[in-house]
């Protein structure tokens, strides 16, 4: 049994040193990675964070509002329909 | 679209509807004779109104009708809502400061000259108002006359649109200035509304993208005499019994219904940019569109939508 043993320890160790060079000779023939300056779109994560919804205003405080500019005149179905101070 | 306009609650109304012809004329005709009964029963410039029988009557209950009732409940409710910056029971103080005809009266006679000092200042006494749902009766503490002008108008237009509804699936009521609009008309995703310039009337100063219900407007600007060399206007401030001092010529606020509406453009104006944010605050999504003297817009920020 005790060759048996010898054999056996002799050989997993041979494997060890075998797997680990192997290992580093992959490594170092491997493609070197892409420098951070890269305009890869894969690497530009912050364009891709989810944006929060403005937070309510909270002091219900009037805010300036500005009506856009009238680009089409009023639709003249109802030139009638006026809200004025009564 | 379909018009019928004519003139009532001292204003000019207008009708529109879409529709059959035929269907529309009898819609038109029941709206008209309902709206002028209206005016008969909740005017303050006749002595036979309803609303003139129970001023007689204060500090005693008064038997009203279920339609009168109806209106001086929402107006106590509307009065607590807004911590009485409405408050009906301005009417001694409106006559006090020369406006005791209607104004078209007004325009042409012009006001009877008072001294400052011998307006009479009652203010909060609708906050004793006394109301029996049971009866439909109301208690007005003594002296605190009632004027329901405004939020009469707003209950009738929407009442008036609710009836002409029934003859036509879009339709839309403007009583000077203060609307009620049932339905969309056809192919469109919203009615437009164009906002008067409080400074010169001939000019808009937006178009309003308004969805079906209620939109009204107060101003300083429009009703306006003078008094004695001193100007005066209708909005009376409730706690100094006096036309308001306000940085806002007017407040259009845009509601569900036609009485809230009138009731919150009255109260955000004579509170003014520094009490606006405690009333929306109170309300929920009150959407209104101030404009100020240099006739600029503001509002809440719910207010953008509606632009």
């Amino acid at each position: 049994m005790k060759p048996l043993k010898w054999i056996l320890r002799i050989w997993i160790a041979i494997a060890s040193v075998i797997g680990f060079l192997g290992g580093w000779a992959t490594l170092a023939h491997a493609g070197k990675p892409a420098p951070a300056t890269s305009s890869q779109p894969s690497i530009n994560l912050p364009a891709q964070l989810p944006t929060l919804a403005p937070l309510p205003n909270f002091d219900n405080g009037p805010v300036q509002l500005q009506p856009p500019a009238q680009s089409q005149p009023f639709q003249s179905f109802m030139p009638s329909f006026r809200t004025r101070g009564s | 679209m379909q018009y019928y306009s004519f003139r009532a609650m001292n204003t000019e109304v207008l009708m529109a509807a879409e529709g059959r012809h035929e269907r529309l004329e009898v819609g038109f005709r029941k709206t008209r004779e309902f709206i002028e009964a209206c005016e008969r029963r909740f005017t303050r410039f006749s002595p036979d109104s309803e609303l003139s029988a129970l001023n007689r009557q204060t500090g005693r209950w008064f038997r009203a009708s279920p339609d009168l009732f109806a209106v001086v409940h929402l107006a106590a409710e509307l009065s607590e809502k807004t911590d009485g910056l409405f408050d009906p029971s301005v009417l001694a103080s409106l006559e006090a400061v020369g406006y005791d005809r209607s104004m078209d009266e007004l325009r042409a006679e012009g006001a009877a000259p008072v001294a400052t000092a011998d307006v009479a200042v009652r203010t909060g006494g609708f906050r004793e108002v006394r109301l029996d749902r049971e009866s439909y009766s109301i208690w007005l503490p003594p002296g605190a006359r009632i004027d329901l002008g405004g939020i009469a108008k707003g209950w009738i237009a929407e009442r008036a649109a609710g009836m002409l509804a029934t003859y036509a699936p879009a339709c839309a009521i403007n009583a000077g200035g203060d609307l009620f609009l049932c339905g969309l008309p056809t192919g469109l995703p919203h009615w437009q509304v164009s906002l008067e310039d409080p400074r010169d009337p001939e000019q808009t100063l937006a178009a309003l993208r308004v969805p079906p219900g209620a939109v009204a407007t107060s101003s300083v600007t429009r009703r306006r005499w003078l008094q004695g060399g001193q100007e005066r206007h209708h909005l009376i401030d409730p706690r100094t019994g006096q036309p308001a001092k306000s940085e806002w010529l007017s407040v259009t606020v845009i509601a569900s219904h036609a009485a809230e509406a009138e009731v919150y453009a009255k109260a955000l104006l004579i509170a003014g940019p520094q009490g606006a944010s405690d009333l929306v605050g109170r309300v929920n999504g009150l959407a209104y569109i101030a404009v100020d003297r240099e006739g600029r817009l503001w509002g809440s920020t719910v207010s953008k939508e509606y632009l």
